[in-house]
């Protein structure tokens, strides 16, 4: 729980310095696939917590965002149960998919299907992703 | 014969004499002041050339000053036809950070009068508009919302749109005709057609153009005036209760 805090925190610390929340790496999601993949009896509520970090900022669509959060976290679990967490290349496959899915069911409510919106989710899952490593490495310490 | 029995022809007699002797001293004088011009004819021409100038550029700046005049007369009009506002002074304390939907929270709540769909804006322009309002606290949507529309119109020729938020940064003017008078850099104002955003609020200024004859549309890329991804202070608008 402190992980996910601690990633909801360096999420909206990050925010108020970039000029556009497509440029923030999802820092809480990386902390909720990062715990959920540590703990993984704690899915649900891991899930609930991470969600309403970022409920602050909605305008719309907030349950279906909450069911997303929980949605992978249930995921993220399943994959916990299966693979080897300790394999070093699960955790950030896992943070790959899981900021794939949570983008691309953003831009599905939103209807913002377009090449432009297409290229900014692009980086912004990859920037997702790499941060993943570094999260990894702080997580355990904790 | 006396002199008085001259009189009448002598004023007759005199200004023919006077006609006959001034008739070489005009051309004289004549001649001496053509001798003099002839060497300023060249600085003539310079000081003409130099004087029409000045003569147009005080043509412009006077067309200038009666489009200033024109404006402060709207502006004046619009001012006596605004409803009466309620501002509030706030902070930006946090910006969003799920990318499709673009918001900032400010610091300041119904308790310092903040008021559901209020106008927010900057120094530059227009913000957004108040979402969601708590005590202490108050949501705003961004022009860049994908979900946010506001009545909008070019200044310059007064074609109408919608300002369409694209989540991108900027902004998109829709519902043009593919004829529409419009240009990159001109600036797009409210329109204040219906909703909370009062006429003549700047909006931003169109960077692209993109018409569609087939369709006969148009659309314009706008970018927003107040910078968004770095907006601190701001004034709320309200309706006055």
């Amino acid at each position: 729980m402190l992980a996910i805090s601690l990633a909801a925190l360096a999420h909206h610390l990050v925010a108020q310095l970039a000029t556009s929340p497509w440029w923030v790496p999802n820092f809480t999601l990386v902390g909720l696939v990062l715990a959920v993949l540590r703990r993984p009896a704690r899915w649900l509520g891991y899930s609930v917590v991470a969600g309403l970090w970022d409920l602050v900022w909605l305008v719309r669509s907030a349950p279906a965002f909450l069911v997303t959060m929980v949605a992978i976290a249930w995921l993220v679990h399943r994959v916990a149960e299966r693979w080897d967490v300790q394999d070093p290349r699960v955790p950030w496959v896992t943070v790959a998919v899981a900021s794939a899915v949570q983008i691309a069911t953003q831009l599905w409510w939103g209807e913002l299907w377009s090449w432009s919106i297409i290229g900014y989710a692009s980086v912004h899952v990859a920037m997702t992703t790499v941060m993943a490593i570094p999260a990894q490495n702080l997580i355990q310490r904790l | 014969m006396t002199l008085g029995a001259g009189v009448w022809w002598h004023d007759s007699a005199r200004h023919l004499a006077l006609s006959v002797v001034r008739l070489p001293f005009t051309v004289l004088r004549a001649a001496v002041s053509v001798l003099i011009t002839l060497p300023r004819v060249s600085a003539l021409a310079t000081e003409n050339s130099l004087l029409r100038s000045e003569l147009l550029q005080g043509q412009l700046e006077n067309a200038q000053l009666r489009e200033l005049v024109r404006h402060v007369q709207q502006a004046q009009v619009l001012l006596e036809h605004l409803p009466a506002t309620h501002s509030v002074v706030a902070t930006v304390i946090g910006r969003s950070v799920v990318p499709t939907q673009h918001t900032v929270l400010l610091n300041r709540g119904t308790q310092e009068g903040i008021r559901l769909d209020g106008v927010v804006l900057d120094s530059s322009g227009i913000i957004g508009r108040v979402v969601d309002v708590r005590s202490e606290t108050a949501l705003v949507m961004l022009l860049t919302d994908p979900e946010s529309r506001v009545a909008a119109l070019v200044d310059r020729t007064r074609e109408m749109g919608l300002l369409a938020g694209r989540g991108l940064g900027t902004c998109e003017l829709i519902y043009l005709d593919a004829g529409a008078d419009i240009q990159e850099g001109d600036r797009v104002v409210t329109a204040g057609l219906g909703g909370p955003f009062p006429k003549g609020l700047a909006l931003g200024a169109i960077t692209r153009i993109v018409r569609d004859e087939t369709s006969g549309t148009a659309s314009a890329t706008v970018q927003p005036a107040a910078q968004l991804g770095r907006v601190e202070d701001v004034v709320c608008l309200s309706a006055a209760n």
